[in-house]
């Protein structure tokens, strides 16, 4: 019997989670947005301007779905007067819900964009959140997040200039970007080694692929797909809490299940399909003859080495799934627990 | 005037610096990875077949340079767990000097039953045991250095080491980018570790290499040795010296600066990047045409890290990253202020 690892009904929208328009400091206007985003396939965008969350419901119809969303920023000051020197944590909140304002970490002092003030309510106001720097302090801030209903997002670990004991203890995070297109054409490159790290203690975070679009020249280069029902917030809410998504730069994957013992993939044109686990099992399929459009791997060394693993170690086994094609563009698939492949 | 970042004379060699042959768990015999490597187009082939250090200095000539080093393994040793599920220390050992025939930091306690076969009588004098843990490993590297050996800290996601294992890692030469063994078994290349090294003023080199154990795995990471000759001392300088850049195909034949004007020439590349230790970066990105001729003006890098110089003490540095179309990549050295304004030798 097939076990399917992204949902066998529904269909996969295209969803750029991380923009910033006029609102903060992004050059497009929310309607460009949506049209140059809708104009190449997309139909879903997260609205992720710096620290002021705005519903746009008005730009949402039945090919199109904006979600609520605002990005945080937590400085860490140092005695060189550049920001390239500042370490920065950046995150982003999710609303569960279209038409929310509020957030129980708002702050209109902390506004460094002066004409985004113009956007604050009286409502809004009424938090004023202080964030500190620091693995407690943004724990706290997730949390606060968290309990409100928000998903959150720990964006550009790279460019963040963070490292492992930066990142390795936070908690409550939904997905880490393994991609971003302004970082990346800026030279911070794809990677995954902070999701792995997370992975590795157990922590259930999705990669995200996302553009954090300033302008025209940043857009159109990492997407998330999420597989959902239908093109409602509620929906594909629960579809992106739920985790079913693949983070992309290019490649797209179709189908994903695990049947007798094997796990399945199925996508478009590939150069290499790759297993990743929480250990050093892993595997790798090669085109050799014209590109690949499926893969199988085997998990029975898997399976048969979590027994011993979870008896004797604190291991949380787990397997994911690369698709790179012939340009080195990849999909990320999320990774599946022991638990969800049994 | 021109400051020179990789030598202007000399000529560049290609280097595979991580190879097993049937001396360990290799597939090919070192006259056999000679053939393979001269094929194409290497000139210097590092052998480090696990454990035992056996130089292969008798297929050196005019053409082939055959550096001698060594392969070591520490691993954490958790009970009746398999060892993909155990972190572990790779890290290779290069001989400064052709006449080194020893490498004390051996041990028989760690050699692999299919190697026992390539002890001999002279190692088992020397029984150097090493613990799972960065001071040993630290240790090790200091008491390799006196014996004559540098060495490299290989692929740390293959041997799913973070942070905690690597940050406080000291007089590594070299960390490896890419590995083309790790890389075709699903582990991505990473600069990550190589870069928390660099953060810290730590002065490490990237490399990338093949760690090469069949045909599959080899010619995929390379060095670029910029050098006078082909010899055994003139190549270990240069390596010494970081008058190299690791890639995965894209080639620099040049870069050098002039007041505060970067010129890098290369193969045609659709990326350059300048990367520092903070956040200021300098980007030619899908440019019309590709490119094989940049010059950057860095003189923002220059005045940040002066300012970090001064308040913090900083030694800030810079590196370069050229990427084609098909997303490979060559990584300069990264270069400091203090050798950039000639404070410092």
């Amino acid at each position: 019997m097939k076990k399917y690892l992204l949902p066998k009904e529904g269909q996969f929208y295209k969803a750029n989670l991380h923009m910033h328009t006029t609102v903060s400091d992004g050059k497009m206007t929310l309607a460009e947005t949506k049209e140059e985003y809708q104009k190449r396939g997309y139909s879903i965008v997260a609205f992720t301007d710096h620290e002021v969350m705005l519903p746009h419901e008005d730009l949402t119809d039945d090919k199109f779905l904006a979600i609520t969303s605002v990005e945080y920023a937590c400085n860490r000051q140092t005695r060189v007067n550049d920001f390239s020197d500042v370490t920065a944590v950046h995150i982003n909140f999710y609303s569960p819900e279209p038409n929310r304002t509020t957030s129980p970490v708002f702050s209109e002092p902390r506004f460094w964009i002066e004409h985004s003030k113009q956007y604050v309510t009286d409502e809004m106001r009424k938090t004023d959140y202080k964030m500190y720097y620091g693995v407690d302090h943004i724990n706290h801030m997730i949390r606060l997040g968290n309990e409100a209903g928000f998903l959150v997002s720990y964006n550009h670990p790279v460019w963040s200039l963070q490292n492992y004991p930066e990142y390795a203890g936070l908690e409550g995070v939904w997905g880490v970007e393994v991609h971003n297109t302004g970082c990346a054409i800026a030279g911070y490159p794809d990677t995954t080694v902070p999701l792995d790290d997370l992975l590795r203690q157990g922590k259930r975070v999705v990669p995200l692929a996302t553009d954090d679009a300033h302008s025209f020249k940043d857009c159109f280069g990492g997407f998330t797909m999420i597989k959902a029902k239908e093109l409602s917030y509620p929906t594909v809410f629960d579809a992106m809490k739920k985790g079913d998504l693949y983070a992309s730069t290019g490649p797209e994957i179709y189908d994903l299940y695990i049947e007798d013992g094997e796990v399945h993939i199925s996508c478009s044109p590939a150069a290499e399909i790759m297993l990743t686990t929480d250990r050093r099992y892993a595997g790798v399929k090669k085109a050799t003859q014209g590109p690949l459009t499926e893969a199988t791997f085997g998990l029975k060394g898997f399976f048969h080495q979590n027994e011993e693993i979870l008896a004797k170690t604190d291991h949380k086994p787990y397997i994911r799934i690369t698709v790179k094609d012939a340009s080195g563009a990849c999909a990320y698939t999320r990774a599946y627990f022991y638990d969800e492949l049994q | 005037m021109r400051k020179y970042l990789l030598p202007k004379e000399g000529q560049f060699y290609k280097a595979n610096m991580h190879t097993h042959t049937t001396v360990s768990d290799g597939q090919m015999t070192p006259a056999e990875i000679k053939k393979v490597y001269q094929d194409h187009g290497y000139s210097i082939v590092a052998f480090t077949d696990h454990d035992v250090f056996v130089p292969h200095h008798d297929l050196t000539d005019d053409k082939f340079l055959a550096l001698a080093g060594v392969e070591v393994a520490v691993s954490e040793d958790i009970p009746d767990v398999e060892f993909a599920s155990q972190k572990t220390y790779h890290l290779n050992f290069y001989a400064r000097s052709a006449d080194i025939t020893e490498f004390p930091l051996f041990s028989e306690k760690r050699v692999g039953q299919s190697i026992r076969g390539s002890i001999t009588p002279e190692m088992l004098k020397y029984d150097y045991r090493i613990s799972y843990g960065q001071e040993d490993i630290n240790k090790a590297i200091r008491f390799a250095d006196d014996c004559g050996f540098f060495a490299s800290y290989n692929h740390p996601v293959w041997s799913m080491q973070t942070y905690k294992d690597y940050g406080d890692l000291e007089n590594v030469w070299g960390v490896e980018v890419f590995n083309s063994g790790c890389f075709i078994t699903g582990r991505d290349e990473t600069i990550i570790p190589w870069e928390d090294l660099l953060r810290q003023g730590k002065k490490p080199f990237p490399l990338a290499t093949d760690d090469a154990h069949t045909l599959r795995d080899c010619c995929g990471g390379f060095l670029m040795v910029k050098a006078k000759e082909l010899t055994y001392p003139t190549v270990i300088q240069a390596l010494e010296k970081g008058d190299f850049y690791a890639t995965t195909g894209p080639r620099i034949y040049e870069l050098w600066l002039e007041g505060t004007v970067l010129h890098i020439s290369c193969s045609p590349a659709q990326q350059v990047n300048l990367t520092a230790e903070n956040r200021w970066t300098h980007n030619h990105f899908a440019m019309p045409d590709l490119r094989t001729e940049i010059n950057m003006d860095i003189s923002t890098w220059f005045r940040i890290a002066k300012e970090a110089k001064e308040k913090l003490n900083r030694n800030s540095y810079f590196r370069i990253t050229v990427k084609d179309q098909a997303g490979k990549a060559a990584y300069t050295r990264a270069y400091f202020y203090d050798e950039l304004v000639g404070d410092e030798e």
